[in-house]
């Protein structure tokens, strides 16, 4: 470990520990831990606005189906570098990986949260198996992939602690967990749409699709090329002084990806598009909710996949940004509408759905403790840059 | 509290469901067990006493009913099953004209292919040869799938319970039935708006009353059929859109529509593989090609460098010898021209 | 097999193990085949 020569800036610099940084994801992480004492000591009732006619709301809603979505980079980036031999994208992949780690890692801790009794979270498995269930299918995908994510993640580590018989090994693994990870990939994300298949009647139409899993998996592509951008476009700055490729090489990473999420954007419009005609749902644009369904498409879609392609043709880093932004709103926008904003869209009770402060701290709780760990890795191990021992190994 | 708006529509969604269904993966049909029991509610004869959610609270042992059954002002909101209260009677009012408003009990269906058992990844509900869908809570995760499955909005859950919450449901007094008694509502309904029996002796009663008094119903048994038929039928003398019951949907079982997709899991599986090695085999013989074809060029540029190389200092060495020879025969040309010149002085 | 919750859960159950046995199956496969080739 001495003879890495990155020199991080430490954390506990001249201030020690009370950095500005520290003490605020200090406050929303013990904020989140208290309201999640009180999930525990009184109910579901006490810390969501969760009812009867919505059982789903934003822990499902943002930890579950749009964490899942937005970890896409992972595979979306090993894939592109191990599979399909875009070595130019490999100073990336750590990263990305290390976004997707911690992306499904909240994604449990979600469900944590939410569950009404997580401790049987190994039921399915151990106990008793429901395999009819779309949801017994993404929690056996999802945590064969957390694992597959973190033995992805451990080259970092053993490279960090000198162990070079365990890099070697986890290292000659990279292309079978690559293919199992896109296996898993393409299985949870297009299953977390096909989970609303079964509530047609729940579900407004222009959301609701017979091919709603192949619309879940093409938009969680996009999400994780837009989420490699925003992650990138942080780290990057946060973590300069390691990064070790010259600008213009990142340059041409981001372009490259914003080449790709246009691509998939496109294909994503013209699903969508494709779906209003095989349900023949057209009448439906003019009502409100059709209006609502055009803001989504057009300006979470459309309006992102027309500014990633200006941005890669006229080489503009800031406009490619800006969209990466724009898809992962849209991107949540979309998962919470087919959740809890378009769900139940016309129950009989006329219930609505909005969740409540304490949902959202915890929600902004467990993205803090995300960047923290991200940072706290980074800091440390080669994730932004290569080891001086493995470079140029896979 | 009109819903005419509910039925217009549900129309709209039965017209898009009742085509482009999606299948299960088998063609085969199931009857589901035989002889299993049912209720019919017929609407038409109920009269808003909720007799039902007395007794159904007192079979269960639930709290009592909040306010008094002869409470009018309960009817003004559309109430829904709650953890404590497992069925609840609402009054369907249309607005437009002056006829009687309707009456319906709502509670869970019993489905025939039950959603809420397709979507439970615990498998804690099991349909039950005697009719009831039932819930074991033993197995409960609380994940609320379910909950959100349900089509006619039946489940509930215990939200107020940190630890041991449950979901909650109308169970068709299950515990009686095996007995041989009615279930606590159906015994409970003092005008006989809810029968219970065997489910095909049902659906033919439900046709006797439509042959006797043919002005007073719609000719269509709800739950029949509808995503493949449920043990609570309803009966009605209007529009069942009107009643939040969807009718137009498709007679496919949801779990048919739920699964359909998961058929895709075995085959990806067993694609990918050869799919991705096939690809990253692709990728890595695309890459030895262009590096051989790079060091083909580097090779034969260098080669071409060389060949010219040597050609130049070929052509220096001639040119130098030329030079030398040319050197050579000028200084013997002086040479002999001086001795000329020595010669005749 | 009266209903068919009970046929898809029977299936599906299979299914799953089946998938599960082919896909691990693949990796000898690959080896036997691609053995020679790291031979020269």
């Amino acid at each position: 470990m001495s003879d890495v020569t990155v020199d991080a800036v430490p954390v506990a610099g001249r201030t020690g520990w009370l950095t500005p940084f520290n003490i605020i994801t200090g406050i929303i992480l013990a904020g989140g831990a208290i309201i999640l004492g009180i999930r525990f000591t009184h109910g579901l009732a006490a810390t969501t606005n969760l009812s009867n006619t919505y059982p789903w709301g934003l822990w499902i809603g943002f930890d579950v189906m749009s964490g899942v979505a937005l970890a896409a980079g992972g595979f979306v980036t090993s894939s592109a570098v191990y599979l399909f031999g875009m070595k130019e994208y490999k100073p990336v992949v750590r990263a990305a990986l290390l976004t997707g780690f911690l992306g499904y890692l909240l994604v449990v801790l979600g469900l944590l949260a939410d569950l009404g009794r997580p401790w049987r979270l190994p039921y399915p498995f151990i106990k008793s198996a429901g395999p009819t269930s779309p949801l017994f299918e993404v929690s056996l995908c999802v945590a064969l992939y957390l694992t597959v994510l973190l033995i992805e993640s451990t080259p970092a580590v053993f490279e960090w602690l000198g162990l070079k018989k365990f890099r070697k090994i986890v290292g000659s693994l990279t292309i079978a967990l690559t293919i199992f990870g896109l296996i898993l990939s393409t299985m949870h994300q297009s299953t977390l749409g096909a989970m609303v298949m079964v509530a047609p009647t729940r579900l407004h139409p222009l959301w609701y699709s017979g091919h709603i899993p192949v619309h879940f998996f093409v938009s969680a592509v996009a999400a994780g090329l837009a989420m490699v951008i925003v992650e990138g476009m942080i780290s990057h700055r946060a973590f300069h002084h390691q990064v070790e490729i010259t600008e213009e090489h990142f340059h041409r990473i981001n372009f490259g990806l914003a080449k790709a999420a246009s691509v998939a954007l496109a294909v994503y419009f013209s699903i969508k598009v494709v779906a209003l005609a095989l349900e023949d749902e057209w009448h439906l644009l003019g009502t409100g909710w059709g209006a609502y369904w055009l803001f989504e498409v057009i300006g979470f879609v459309l309006l992102p996949c027309v500014l990633f392609a200006v941005a890669f043709r006229e080489k503009r880093l800031l406009l490619a940004r800006v969209a990466a932004i724009i898809t992962v709103i849209g991107i949540m926008l979309n998962r919470f509408n087919v959740t809890f904003i378009a769900f139940n869209w016309n129950n009989p009770t006329a219930e609505t759905y909005i969740p409540n402060w304490m949902e959202i701290w915890v929600t902004v709780a467990f993205i803090t403790f995300a960047v923290v760990a991200f940072r706290w890795i980074a800091n440390r191990m080669p994730i932004m840059y290569e080891h001086p021992d493995w470079k140029g190994v896979h | 509290m009109t819903t005419t708006r509910r039925g217009f529509i549900g129309g709209a969604i039965g017209a898009a469901l009742s085509t482009g269904t999606v299948e299960a993966g088998t063609t085969k049909h199931f009857e589901g067990h035989p002889g299993r029991y049912g209720l019919l509610h017929d609407t038409t004869l109920c009269v808003g006493c909720r007799s039902c959610e007395v007794a159904c609270k007192e079979v269960n042992g639930l709290p009592p009913v909040e306010s008094p059954v002869d409470d009018q002002q309960v009817f003004d909101t559309t109430r829904r099953t709650t953890d404590t209260s497992l069925t609840v009677v609402n009054k369907y009012v249309d607005a437009t004209d002056d006829t009687p408003p309707v009456y319906r009990k709502l509670q869970c269906m019993h489905c025939n292919e039950p959603c809420c058992a397709t979507v439970c990844l615990v498998h804690a509900f099991e349909k039950t040869p005697e009719g009831p869908v039932l819930y074991h809570p033993e197995l409960c995760m609380g994940c609320r799938y379910c909950v959100m499955a349900c089509p006619y909005y039946a489940l509930a859950y215990e939200y107020e319970d940190p630890l041991t919450p449950k979901v909650m449901r109308c169970t068709m007094c299950y515990d009686r039935i095996k007995e041989g008694k009615l279930p606590g509502c159906a015994e409970a309904c003092p005008t006989g708006a809810i029968t219970f029996g065997e489910r095909e002796e049902l659906i033919q009663v439900a046709h006797e009353r439509f042959r006797k008094h043919p002005d007073r119903y719609v000719n269509h048994i709800f739950g029949e059929h509808e995503f493949g038929g449920t043990s609570w039928m309803v009966l009605a003398g209007g529009s069942f859109g009107e009643l939040d019951l969807d009718e137009g949907v498709t007679s496919e079982p949801l779990p048919a529509i739920a699964t359909s997709y998961l058929g895709v899991v075995p085959l990806v599986v067993t694609i990918y593989p050869g799919l991705l090695m096939g690809m990253y085999a692709f990728s890595k013989r695309h890459e030895a090609v262009a590096k051989a074809e790079r060091e083909e060029a580097v090779a034969s540029a260098v080669a071409i460098t060389e060949e010219e190389g040597r050609k130049k200092i070929a052509a220096a060495a001639e040119r130098a010898t030329k030079d030398k020879e040319r050197a050579v025969n000028m200084a013997v040309k002086k040479a002999l021209a001086e001795a000329e010149k020595g010669d005749e002085s | 097999m009266n209903t068919l919750f009970d046929f898809l859960t029977h299936t599906k159950g299979i299914g799953y193990i089946v998938a599960g046995i082919l896909l691990v199956s693949f990796i000898p496969f690959w080896r036997f085949l691609t053995e020679r080739e790291h031979e020269e």
